[in-house]
C-alpha cells in the first residue's frame, strides 16, 4: 500500500490488491495489472465541488475514494461565496467552522457604476417558503485556507484520500469503470468505481480524456483576469466591511473587490484580452496602473497599493462542455462549465452541483437506474437549467445594462435577490428571470437583423 | 404639443440641473455614450412617459436603441402609442 499517501485516512474495507495482467471479466469486474483498488465513488479533485460530493455521499455509506494531486492547502481564485453557497455550507455543519476561522462575512455586493456613480446593493438574504426573504450572510474566503478545511472536513468523514494525479479514465465499452492514476512517487495504479465524478475544475479531466464534448467557448471566452491580494485597502465600517465590491468601467471591463481576513484584500481587473494585449505591460503594471484609474472610487479605497501575493493572470476560462454525465460518470462544478465570474458563482455551483450529483449517485445506488442509457441524465438537465439562468443573469448585466438595472432596481428587486442568492433551479423560471431571457433574445435578434442589413447594404 | 416637444422640455430640465449642454435631436441621451441620462434617471424617464402618453413601457422596450437619442425615443414612443390606442 505504499502508493497510496495515507494524507488523512484510508477505509480498509476497500479492496485493494496486485494482479498480472489487465482485462475486464464477464462480470465487468477489473483486472489490472500492478496495484488496484476497488471503490464504488471515486473523486477526482480535492477542492470544493470535490470535497462537498464526498461529505453529501458520506452518509450513504458508500466507498468513497477522493483523489487530488496538489498538497493541500493550495492557492485559488474564486473567493467570494453567494447566500446559497453559505447555505451548502450550514447544511453540511460547517457554519461554526467557517466562524471560528473569521473568513469575513458578505451581507451582499455592491455594484459601482462608472465614475463611482449609481451603485447599486444587493443583500444577500434567505428565503423560506412561507415567510419569505430574511435577512441572512455568507462569506469571502482565502480559499487556500477554505478549500483545506473542506478537504479536511471530507476527509475526516471516513472516505480514502490518495494523494495523486488521474492520468485516464477505465472504461468497459462506452461506461466508465474507473480511473488510472500516477502517484507522486511516480507509480501507477488503477481505481475502479461504479460512477467517476470528475471534480477537476478547469483541469476538465474527462473533456481531456476525450470522454465527454462538444467543448463550447462560452460568452466571455475573450477576457482576461489579472489579480492579487493588497493589504490596508479602506473597506466600508462596520458589519458592511466584508462585503464584495465590483466596479464597472464599461462593457466587460471591471474589477473586484473581496476582503480575505481582516488586513488583506483580493484585487483583480477583467478586461478584454485585446485591450490587456494593446497596454503591452507586465501584469503587475497593468494591475497597478487599472488599480488606479478603472473607477475613481475604487482609487478612493486604495491610497497605496502593496501587493502581498504575486501577480497572476487566467484567460480563456468561460467554456461549456456539453454531454458532461453518462454511464458510470458525471462532472461538477468548473470541469463541465464557467460563465463568467462577476457575481461569484464559481464555488457556488461546484458545490450546489455536488450536492445534486450525491443525491443523483445516491439514487444510482438504490434502484435500477445503473441499467439506463444515461443514469444521470436528470442531474445533467438541472444544472443545465441553474447554470443557463445564471447565463441570462451576466449576459442581461453586460448587454443591456440599463434594462438590467431597471429590474434589479423597480420590477423585480426580489426575483434579482433570489438569482444572485443561486436560487436559479426552479423548475417555474421567476418572472425576473423570464424578463432576462426576454431581453437576451431580443437583443440577439436585433443584433442578427443589424448584421443581416449590414450584409444586404 | 407633440411627443417631441413633451420629451425636449422634460430633456432641457435634466439638462439644467447636470449642467450638460442639451442635446441635439440626434446626439446621444444616454450616458454610456456621454448623454445626460444614467441608470438613474432612466427609471423616472420611464414612469414619466407611460403617464404623459399613457403607454405602458415593457421589460423588453428598455432597450437602448429606444433611449439612445431624441428622435428615437420619440419615434418609439409614438410607435407604442399608435399600436396602443389604434
Amino acid at each position: 500500500m505504499d502508493h497510496v499517501v495515507l494524507k488523512f485516512f484510508v477505509d480498509t474495507s476497500h479492496s485493494m490488491s496486485a494482479k498480472t495482467s489487465n482485462g475486464i471479466n464477464s462480470s465487468g469486474e477489473l483486472f489490472l495489472a500492478g496495484g488496484w483498488m476497488k471503490t464504488d465513488v471515486a473523486i477526482i479533485g480535492g477542492g470544493p465541488g470535490g470535497s462537498a460530493a464526498t461529505m453529501f455521499l458520506s452518509p450513504t455509506g458508500l466507498r468513497i475514494t477522493i483523489i487530488e494531486k496538489a498538497q493541500s492547502p493550495r492557492y485559488h481564485i474564486g473567493e467570494s461565496l453567494t447566500g446559497e453557497c453559505g447555505n451548502c455550507l450550514r447544511t453540511l455543519g460547517l457554519e461554526e467552522e467557517m466562524t471560528a476561522r473569521r473568513h469575513p462575512v458578505k451581507y451582499g455586493v455592491m455594484v459601482y457604476g462608472p465614475r463611482g456613480k449609481n451603485a447599486f446593493w444587493v443583500p444577500v438574504k434567505g428565503w423560506h417558503p412561507e415567510s419569505g426573504l430574511f435577512d441572512t450572510h455568507t462569506w469571502s474566503v482565502r480559499r487556500s485556507d477554505f478549500d483545506h478545511m473542506l478537504f479536511t472536513a471530507a476527509a475526516a468523514r471516513g472516505v480514502s484520500v490518495m494523494q495523486a494525479e488521474a492520468v485516464a479514465p477505465l472504461l468497459n465499452g462506452d461506461t466508465v469503470r474507473g480511473v488510472r492514476v500516477r502517484t507522486n512517487g511516480g507509480t501507477v495504479e488503477d481505481i475502479a468505481s461504479e460512477v467517476l465524478v470528475d471534480a477537476s475544475g478547469q483541469g476538465t479531466f474527462l473533456f481531456n480524456a476525450g470522454m465527454i464534448g462538444e467543448k463550447v467557448r462560452g460568452n466571455y471566452d475573450r477576457q482576461v483576469a489579472i489579480f492579487s491580494q493588497v493589504a490596508r485597502a479602506i473597506r466600508d465600517p462596520g458589519a458592511a466591511s466584508g462585503n464584495t465590491l465590483i466596479f464597472y468601467r464599461q462593457k466587460h471591463h471591471w474589477a473586484w473587490f473581496i476582503p480575505l481576513d481582516g488586513e488583506v484584500t483580493s484585487v483583480g481587473i477583467v478586461v478584454p484580452a485585446d485591450y490587456y494585449r494593446a497596454k503591452n505591460e507586465s501584469k503587475h503594471q497593468f494591475l497597478f496602473r487599472e488599480l488606479h484609474q478603472l473607477n475613481p472610487e475604487l482609487t478612493r479605497r486604495l491610497p497605496e497599493i502593496e501587493f502581498v501575493e504575486e501577480v497572476r493572470g487566467i484567460s480563456n476560462y468561460s467554456y461549456r462542455l456539453l454531454n458532461f454525465t453518462g454511464k458510470g460518470f458525471l462532472c461538477v462544478g468548473d470541469s463541465h462549465r464557467f460563465i463568467d465570474p462577476v457575481f461569484s458563482f464559481g464555488v457556488f455551483f461546484a458545490m450546489k452541483e455536488a450536492e445534486y450529483a450525491a443525491s443523483s449517485i445516491a439514487s444510482f445506488f438504490a434502484d435500477s437506474k445503473r441499467e439506463q442509457p444515461n443514469p444521470f441524465a436528470d442531474y445533467q438537465r438541472l444544472c443545465d437549467r441553474g447554470q443557463d439562468n445564471v447565463q441570462e443573469l451576466i449576459d442581461a448585466f453586460w448587454e443591456h445594462p440599463y434594462a438590467f438595472s431597471m429590474l434589479a432596481h423597480h420590477r423585480y428587486p426580489e426575483d434579482v435577490i433570489h438569482m444572485f442568492a443561486g436560487r436559479v433551479y426552479n423548475e417555474t423560471p421567476l418572472p425576473g428571470h423570464l424578463a432576462m431571457r426576454s431581453i437576451n433574445e431580443k437583443g440577439r435578434n436585433n443584433r442578427v437583423a443589424h448584421e443581416c442589413a449590414g450584409s444586404i447594404n | 404639443m407633440n411627443v417631441q416637444e413633451v420629451l425636449t422640455d422634460y430633456i432641457r430640465e435634466l439638462v439644467a440641473k447636470s449642467g450638460q449642454s442639451m442635446p441635439t435631436l440626434d446626439q446621444p441621451l444616454l450616458d454610456s455614450e456621454g448623454g445626460v441620462i444614467d441608470s438613474m434617471s432612466l427609471w423616472p424617464l420611464i414612469v414619466f412617459v407611460e403617464e404623459r402618453f399613457d403607454i405602458k413601457v415593457e421589460d423588453t422596450d428598455i432597450m437602448q436603441e429606444n433611449f439612445r437619442t431624441l428622435r428615437a425615443l420619440t419615434k418609439f414612443i409614438e410607435s407604442k402609442h399608435s399600436e396602443l390606442h389604434s
